[in-house]
């Protein structure tokens, strides 16, 4: 993969081709958990700011993170209609999902604020720690930590038993 | 999610494809191979592992070549071959300028039907004589006994990829064995667990998501069912000889007393380092068999040929290898039937079909590479739904919207969307995806997508280039022979 984000930094449209196809269906999973149904959109934008900013990423090797840090913050926008919410000020949800009965998770998804969505797909979707998913968001840990303990036990079972 | 791998029966090169493909999705990948060696029917014997099995090309605009290329994956290639071409007809061996020109108003002919015989329906558009021709001509690109027997289109299409850019044509040099080489490089840097002498049964097949890339009657004995496609008969003479009086290095002999074409190919030529040892030569030669005809009776007439085209071989024989190889050369399409009626990837229950025999568009070991990545791409997703049952929700990237990607960020590109009517089917182009397609020549990068819809087929293309204005015009003006779609 290194090799090929040098190659697709030099403006090789091979490498940047191949790059879309070793990304696609990861960054779509992204950012469909978190945008739902403008997921494709936020896709798409995604994979434009990655291959337009590439030539500033300095270290390859972070790629990974570069590109999850450029798709969680597109399908945000994409979720929210262009207005920048950050997770502390998002009220909490008025009606709890009801994780027990939750037959689907994208039903689930579809029950919390975009900003909440992106809270469980860092953490669960992608297994970063908590701390990890704070600073990727510019979060405080604790309001991640509360946004995930409500959450955590019926979910984590519903998709352990998968 | 973290450790559920997808397994990967057979190490050809279909299994190798494959294994890629799903480690570079980031899956943990367990390759399972029966014998003691990767590469399948792509390695020659336990001695001489780089002498192919046969005369084995590849197309530098195929799949393969392709898939290669977009992950700079590096095998040496050698050839074209042009000088030293020659045809056996029953006047002799020349240069096939006379053939040539019998067959030059087939380039015009662009289609043909999927359910007249090959023999057929060239009767009826290029006369007897030609069509006598062209049928021969079949034993080069399908390695059968009688070509004209199969599906017209089937041989059309390949016929054209052939006939029409026989300059593609490369040789893999040191053999197969340096592809396959190349593959188990960098699927063990994938991070592929490659297992050898592992040979799976009914029982011991692991959990899916599982690739099954072995040939099909294995693939049917390990999945319990019927799985068959028609293939070719074919004898295969392998020999080694101490000396090269200036003999040619191709000869098709279209002899009146076959159905099909002999071809002799004289490997050196192309790549001197073919046969492995100093100073020798290297010719192999292959003929579609009916069922019934043995080893002897096959390689005796290939013998034929050898003695016209190759005097004085028989005193120069170092070594040889004479046997019958039977479906190993991809599957060929009947009458009535297309790459899509051929047993499919998708077998259910999140089982997988890779190889050159099954529902997949290509030629020859393209056949295998489009399978193989389209096995290891859903395998991949049937990962992702097992471990996320019922699953998080997911955006597929269409050809499309890779294309208005590729417009946004590639330097002066232009995006065009035209809707062709009256067509009904979206051509396989290549493993990206079907009706995907990018290529670059003379510094113009192209990328075309085709989608099926109401009304015709839809075509997006985009084109972009770092050149002046006047130079683009004229090369975005070359033609370009490969439609993006059927009528």
């Amino acid at each position: 993969m290194e090799n090929q984000v040098r190659a697709a930094q030099g403006g090789d449209p091979f490498a940047m081709d191949a790059l879309l196809t070793e990304l696609a269906p990861w960054v779509g999973r992204l950012c469909s958990s978190i945008a739902l149904d403008k997921g494709d959109d936020a896709m798409q934008e995604t994979l434009i700011s990655v291959l337009k900013n590439l030539p500033t990423l300095r270290e390859p090797a972070a790629f990974r993170g570069w590109v999850r840090r450029i798709a969680v913050r597109e399908a945000l926008r994409a979720a929210t209609g262009d207005r920048a919410i950050a997770v502390a000020e998002m009220p909490e949800v008025a009606v709890a999902p009801d994780f027990e009965t939750a037959v689907d998770i994208r039903d689930t998804l579809t029950k919390l604020p975009p900003s909440r969505r992106a809270v469980l797909v860092l953490r669960y979707l992608e297994d970063l720690s908590e701390h990890e998913v704070a600073e990727l968001l510019g979060t405080p840990e604790g309001t991640v930590k509360s946004g995930l303990h409500r959450a955590r036990e019926s979910f984590r079972e519903h998709w352990r038993e998968a | 999610m973290n450790e559920r791998p997808i397994h990967v029966v057979g190490g050809g090169i279909a299994g190798l494809v494959a294994a890629i493909t799903a480690a570079e999705g980031g899956a943990p990948v367990v390759l399972h191979e029966g014998g003691a060696r990767l590469g399948g029917r792509a390695v020659g014997s336990a001695e001489r592992p780089w002498v192919n099995l046969g005369p084995h090309v590849v197309f530098t605009d195929g799949a393969l070549v392709r898939w290669l290329r977009q992950r700079r994956i590096d095998v040496p290639l050698c050839g074209p071959m042009v000088r030293g071409v020659r045809m056996l007809d029953d006047r002799g061996a020349r240069f096939p300028f006379r053939q040539g020109l019998q067959l030059l108003p087939t380039i015009l002919r662009r289609e043909a039907p999927v359910d007249e015989t090959f023999r057929a329906w060239a009767e009826n558009t290029f006369g007897d004589a030609s069509a006598d021709l062209l049928c021969r001509l079949g034993g080069l690109i399908t390695y059968h006994h009688d070509p004209g027997a199969l599906s017209a289109r089937f041989m059309w299409d390949r016929y054209r990829r052939t006939a029409l850019s026989p300059d593609r044509v490369r040789w893999v040099a040191g053999g197969w064995v340096s592809l396959v080489d190349a593959l188990a490089e960098r699927a063990r840097t994938l991070g592929v667990r490659i297992e050898l002498d592992d040979r799976l049964t009914p029982e011991s097949l692991p959990d899916a998501p599982t690739v099954v890339a072995t040939k099909l009657s294995g693939a049917g004995r390990l999945l319990e069912r019927d799985l068959s496609w028609p293939g070719a008969r074919t004898a295969l003479l392998d020999v080694a000889t101490t000396a090269d009086p200036g003999w040619p290095a191709v000869i098709a002999d279209v002899r009146s007393d076959l159905a099909t074409c002999c071809m002799i190919e004289r490997e050196t030529a192309a790549d001197p380092a073919a046969l492995g040892e100093e100073g020798g030569h290297l010719i192999q030669a292959q003929l579609g068999v009916a069922p019934g005809v043995g080893v002897a009776e096959g390689v005796s007439r290939i013998e034929d040929g050898l003695d016209v085209g190759f005097p004085g071989w028989r005193e120069a024989v170092g070594w040889r290898r004479a046997q019958i190889v039977v479906d190993g050369t991809g599957a060929v399409d009947p009458p009535g039937t297309t790459w899509r009626d051929r047993p499919s990837v998708e077998q259910g229950d999140d089982v997988f079909l890779a190889g050159d025999a099954v529902a997949a568009p290509g030629f020859l070991s393209e056949v295998s590479v489009n399978s193989a990545v389209q096995a290891g791409r859903l395998a991949l997703d049937a990962r992702r739904r097992r471990a996320f049952a019922p699953g998080w929700p997911t955006a597929e990237l269409t050809p499309e919207r890779r294309l208005a990607v590729l417009a946004a960020v590639l330097p002066s590109a232009e995006l065009t969307t035209t809707t062709v009517p009256g067509a009904d089917e979206v051509a396989p182009v290549d493993e990206t995806g079907p009706g995907y397609r990018i290529e670059r020549r003379a510094g113009v990068t192209r990328a075309t997508a085709a989608t099926a819809g109401k009304g015709g087929v839809r075509v997006t293309r985009v084109v972009a280039s770092a050149l002046p204005g006047v130079a683009r015009a004229a090369v975005e003006r070359l033609p370009v022979w490969r439609r993006p779609f059927r009528r």
